[in-house]
Formats: C-alpha cells, sequence, structure tokens
C-alpha cells in the first residue's frame, strides 16, 4: 500500500485527510510541522505529499525547497487556506497542485489519484 | 541799570538846576567799575571820570579831563562827523544810544554801547551830557562766533548732497533748501522756496491730507519718522526716508520744523530682491514641507491599508482552517460505513473547529464593538473564584492536549468584586489560552489571584517562549502577533490581548505585561478595583473607543 505524507499543524484537518487517503486505498503517515516532514523525508518513500503552508516550527515553503534542493521525486499537493498572493510563487517544477481549503473532498480524490497514476518524471 | 536810571531821569528832561555838573555827580557813580560813565560839557568836553571809564578806556582821570569825547572814536566816525551828530541828537530828543567800535588809548579796539543824556539847566537849556560806556566786547565776539557757526553750519547743510535737509516754516511751507534736496528731489531754491512741501506727496496723499497728517505727528510727539514713496518734480517716485522735527524757540513756541529726507529706493530695492528671495525660499520650504506631509499620510495610508490587507488575509485563513475539517468530514462521513471507527474521532473534530471559529468570530464581532463604542458591560457582584476556576477548566483540555501543565492558586479570602462576570471570565480564558498556546510540552501555566485592600490581582504566568523585548510595547495592539504573515507560527487573529485590555480598562483596571525575553516565560498581572464608581461605567458605556 502506498504511503501519503499529511503535513498539517490543524490536528481536525490531518484526521480527515487521513481518512481521505484511507478511503481512497493510501496508508498515511502525519506530521505537524515542517521539520517533522524533512524528516520523515529523508528516510521515507511517499507516493504523495499533502502538504500545509503556514505552519509553526518550519513552514511548507521550506519543506518545498528542500524537496527542490534535495531533487526528491515526490509530488506535492500544496494544502492551504492562504490565498493566492502567498501561493503564486511556489515552485512548480514540485507543486503538482494547490488546493484551497476548506477543499471538495472529491476534488482532492481526483488530484491524488491523478499525481499518483504518473509515472515519475524524468 | 545805569543808563535805564539815567533815562527815566531824561523823562521829562530833567529840570534840575545844576550850575557845576561835575560837582554834582554821586559818589558812587565815581566808583563804579563796570562802566564808564563821565560827564561832557555842552560841546563835548570831558568834565568827568569815574573808575570804570578809566579801566574801559584806559585814561587816567587827568588824561581825559579837558579833551574831547571823540577821542574814542574810530577815524572813519571821526570823518563821518559820528561824535557831534550824537551830540546834536541827544541835545535834540534828550538822548541817543549806539553800539560800535570804539578805540582805547593803548590803540585797540573794543565793542562799546554807549549812552549819552542831555543834562539841562533850570531854564531848559543844555548844561552839558552824562555819557555811559558799556564794554561789551565779549558779548560781540560771542556773537559773532555763533554767527560764523551759523553761517558755517548753514553752508554745510546746503553744501549736503547726499540729504534732502531744509526747514518747513509752521504751516509747512518751505523755508530753505540745500544741495542734496535738490539733487534728491530736483527743485532749484527759487522753484520751491515758499511752496507747500505738499508738492512731494502723490495727489491722493495730500487729498487724504498726510502731508498736515505728518506735522500734526512731529508738533504732538516732537518727530515723526516713516519711509515711503515721496513725487520728484518731474514726476517720478522714489523711497524715501523722512524724518520730520518740531523746531521751538526757547519760550516754546513753535518755530517750524526740519524735514530731512534721505533717497533710499535702491536700498528699498535691494530688500525687496532680499524679501522676495526669502519668501522664494519659505514657499519652497513650505511647499516641501507640504509635501512631505502628503508622503507621509500616504505612506500612513499605506501602511494602514498593508496593516488591514494582512488582518483580512489572516482572517481569511483562520476562518478557512477550521472549516476544512467541517466541511470535508461533513463529505466524508455520509460514505463511511456506520461502524467506522474513525466517526467518533470525526465528530470530535467537527465540534473543535466549530469552536475555533465560534471563537474567531466572538472576538471579531468584541472588536468590533469596542471600535464603536457598543460594548456594554453587565456590572454585578461577583465571586472571583468561581470565574476564574470556570475559565481554568475551559482551557485544561488545551493544556492536557498539549502536555502543559496548568497550576491554580487562589488565595482563600479573595471574595467578591463588582465586575460583568462574562467578560471576567473571558478575560481569564485569553490569558490563559495565550499562555498555554505560547509554552511547549512539559511547560507550566499558573493562575494566581489575591485580594488587597482596594484591588483583586490576578497574575498568569508561564515558562513558555517568552516576548521579545521589541514586541512588548506592542503586545496589547490589535492585529499585532509576534510574526508576519510568512513566518507566522500560531494560529488565531492577534486580537484575544486587545480584547484583555479593553475589557480590563472597562472595569477600571489595569495589565501589564512582563518578560525576560525570548524563551524566558512571560507574566501577565492584572489589578481590578474592589468597586468600580458608577460615573466611570457610564463614561465607558457612552464611551467611543
Amino acid at each position: 500500500m502506498r504511503t501519503v505524507l499529511i503535513v498539517d499543524d490543524d490536528e481536525p484537518t490531518q484526521q480527515l485527510l487521513a481518512a481521505l487517503m484511507r478511503r481512497n486505498g493510501f496508508s498515511s503517515v502525519a506530521a505537524s510541522n515542517g521539520a517533522q516532514a524533512i524528516s520523515l523525508l529523508g528516510s521515507n518513500e511517499y507516493a504523495v505529499i499533502i502538504l500545509d503552508l503556514m505552519m509553526a516550527n518550519v513552514d511548507g515553503f521550506s519543506v518545498i525547497e528542500y524537496i527542490a534542493r534535495e531533487g526528491k521525486e515526490v509530488p506535492v499537493i500544496v494544502c492551504t487556506a492562504a490565498g493566492p498572493r502567498m501561493t503564486d510563487t511556489i515552485d512548480r517544477g514540485v507543486v503538482r497542485a494547490v488546493v484551497r481549503k476548506p477543499f471538495d473532498i472529491a476534488e482532492m480524490t481526483a488530484i491524488v489519484a491523478s499525481v499518483t497514476r504518473e509515472p515519475s518524471r524524468g | 541799570m545805569a543808563d535805564r536810571d539815567s533815562r527815566n531821569d531824561a523823562e521829562p528832561p530833567a529840570r534840575t538846576a545844576v550850575s557845576d555838573f561835575a560837582n554834582e555827580l554821586p559818589l558812587f557813580i565815581d566808583a563804579v567799575q563796570d562802566y564808564a560813565i563821565f560827564g561832557l560839557s555842552p560841546t563835548g568836553v570831558i568834565r568827568s571820570w569815574n573808575v570804570g571809564a578809566a579801566r574801559i578806556l584806559g585814561y587816567h582821570a587827568d588824561e581825559a579831563v579837558g579833551r574831547d569825547f571823540s577821542l574814542f572814536y574810530e577815524p572813519a566816525d571821526l570823518f563821518s562827523g559820528k561824535p557831534q551828530h550824537e551830540l546834536d541828537v541827544a541835545r535834540k530828543e534828550g538822548r541817543i544810544e549806539d553800539e560800535g567800535w570804539r578805540v582805547r588809548k593803548d590803540g585797540t579796539r573794543f565793542w562799546a554801547n554807549t549812552v549819552i543824556t542831555a543834562v539841562h539847566n533850570a531854564d531848559g537849556s543844555v548844561s552839558g551830557f552824562a555819557k555811559v560806556t558799556r564794554d561789551l566786547t565779549t558779548r560781540r565776539l560771542a556773537e559773532e562766533r555763533l554767527r560764523e557757526s551759523e553761517e558755517n553750519f548753514r553752508l554745510l547743510v546746503a553744501a549736503v548732497k547726499d540729504y534732502a535737509i531744509f526747514l518747513l516754516d509752521p504751516t509747512g511751507h518751505i523755508a530753505t533748501w540745500n544741495a542734496g534736496a535738490q539733487a534728491i528731489k530736483g527743485y532749484k531754491p527759487e522753484e520751491i522756496i515758499g511752496k507747500y512741501f505738499g508738492v512731494f506727496y502723490s495727489d491722493a496723499e495730500n487729498a487724504a491730507g498726510k502731508p498736515a497728517l505728518e506735522l500734526k505727528i512731529a508738533r504732538a510727539e516732537g518727530r515723526f519718522e516713516e519711509e515711503g514713496w515721496r513725487v520728484r518734480k518731474d514726476g517720478s517716485r522714489f523711497w524715501a526716508n523722512v524724518v520730520i522735527t518740531a523746531v521751538h524757540d526757547e519760550t516754546g513756541t513753535l518755530r517750524g520744523f526740519t524735514k530731512v529726507t534721505r533717497d533710499v529706493t535702491v536700498r528699498k530695492r535691494a530688500d525687496e530682491v532680499q524679501r522676495a528671495l526669502i519668501e522664494q525660499r519659505e514657499a519652497r520650504l513650505k511647499a516641501e514641507e507640504e509635501q512631505r506631509r502628503v508622503e507621509a499620510s500616504y505612506r500612513a495610508a499605506q501602511e494602514a491599508n498593508r496593516s488591514k490587507d494582512q488582518f483580512l488575509m489572516i482572517l481569511s485563513h483562520e476562518l478557512r482552517t477550521p472549516m476544512t475539517a467541517i466541511i470535508g468530514w461533513a463529505r466524508l462521513l455520509p460514505t463511511l460505513s456506520p461502524s467506522d471507527p474513525v466517526i467518533p474521532q470525526a465528530l470530535e473534530s467537527i465540534a473543535r473547529s466549530a469552536d475555533l471559529q465560534a471563537q474567531l468570530i466572538d472576538d471579531m464581532l468584541d472588536v468590533s464593538r469596542i471600535v464603536s463604542g457598543k460594548l456594554r458591560l453587565n456590572l454585578q457582584m461577583v465571586d472571583v473564584a468561581d470565574v476564574l476556576n470556570a475559565a481554568v477548566e475551559s482551557v485544561r483540555p488545551s493544556a492536557v492536549a498539549r502536555n502543559v501543565t496548568l497550576v491554580t492558586s487562589l488565595a482563600g479570602d479573595i471574595g467578591l468584586i463588582c465586575a460583568d462576570s462574562t467578560r471576567l471570565q473571558q478575560i481569564a480564558w485569553n490569558l490563559l489560552t495565550n499562555a498555554v498556546k505560547f509554552t511547549p510540552g512539559e511547560g507550566r501555566v499558573e493562575l494566581s489571584a489575591r485580594r488587597t485592600p482596594s484591588h483583586i490581582e490576578i497574575t498568569v504566568k508561564d515558562n513558555g517562549q517568552g516576548i521579545a523585548s521589541e514586541f512588548l510595547p506592542h503586545i496589547f495592539e490589535p492585529f499585532r502577533q509576534e510574526e508576519t504573515p510568512q513566518t507566522r507560527v500560531h494560529g488565531g487573529l492577534g486580537l484575544g490581548l486587545s480584547i484583555v485590555r479593553y475589557l480590563t480598562e472597562a472595569q477600571g483596571g489595569t495589565i501589564m505585561a512582563e518578560s525576560a525575553g525570548s524563551m524566558k516565560g512571560a507574566t501577565f498581572s492584572l489589578s481590578l478595583p474592589l468597586g468600580m464608581k458608577a460615573t466611570e461605567e457610564l463614561a465607558w458605556n457612552s464611551g467611543s473607543r
């Protein structure tokens, strides 16, 4: 079973995404901040990362930078309550989709399915 | 005096019978030193001689008596027959007075005042003459010096080219004219002397009576001075510095006015250029100042806009976050099996998120009421311990979830206070929530309260991340959090502490935040008066904050 890394500081949102991913056939691991996420990425392979941006103790932008710098081949879906002004400058080489909170669970399901169905780029 | 006395004796002509005039002279006349007093025969032969005569004319009595009195006259007077003429007049009119040069024995001249008085016999015939001579040389020389001095002064004034200096008679008609006046005003002396000095003024000023007014002021105050436009003979104008001074004689009678006028047109133009430059510079500085002010207010407006944008961005983020779980679970739950073990967790998530959102909305509404002055307090006697314990219990779940130890230390005698129970609990809840939020796991938050004779003092102390010293002064300002949106690590709108301060002050209290710095914990100290005066309550209720 492929695993999704859920990075979000809001616990109810973590639980919702975990339940949604399980229903779609993924297992999931949750991180409450960027520091935990980077630590997990260092030693694990994930099918996809669902990443919040505004978090305590290393935010989502730093995680994106880390992935770009390390050349990790993991697709990233940004899931944020922040507005377009904050997501306009996101590194589109790493981030495959931006989903705004509150999100439609069908849309999130479709996006996860679409980015995980493709073979790895390159 | 002597000559006047002798004249009095002569009017009416003395009818005293005097046979030997010399013998009749009183001894005191003989002793007079300041006047030469001597008797003459009807033909002018000297008959008597006093001490004064000897002193003034230089002859001893024996040198003078028996000689003709023409001895003392200058050759020119002798040539014109002046001595004989004087005797003729005195004989005919009783008396003659003269001033003129006379000659002493040593040939030196002196300026003499002489009075010759006829002395009559009983039959009316002239028996002789009394002559009184005074030496006025000193006075004469002084007068000459004065005249010379005056002449010099007149010449000096006449020659001055840079100043128009002239005299006006008491009615303002020009009496004198100097070279400066001619140079400045263009009139020759013969063209202007005798004219009214109003010719130097414009028609409008003459019509308004300005020249007469200036004389009136000079007369009343001694002096009139001004700078103003005056008119030359050719009609051109010049900028004049004018001083008019009233001149009085020794009896205080107005004799006229001196008028001194300078043409200061060049200086005036220079002043105007200078002033124009200064005004230009001031205008430029003012414009620059205005521009700075506009820029500052523009920056302030931009800053306010940025703050508002930032706040709206945060508000949007904070409202959307709990909605994610609420909406997401609402859509997901119907697709799950009723026995799915995640369902209780889902319901708990929805409830927590809804509570968080409700809290945000309440804070927003409170701030809105505060800003519009519509927040109302419901004051009553409140049991402080009950209220604080209720606040602690409502915060405890999140403290437990964050593994933060929550300690309460309330004094036993804390008792009652006149306050708004709901708002007091809100204050305590906000301070505790804030402390828990900024205290990491294994941390500790302590609420303590004690009663003083006049106040209740409540303290919330944590050993969490503290407050940076540069942010401490802003800690109670609305929409302020110690972070920017990009780096903000804690949720919330940054309204809690501003609401706490408002509610505290609205109930007559004070609040203070202390922190030794980052990672050194923070202490919030609240002091509320035991009883709040009705006037203060009214003031707050009608306040416009």
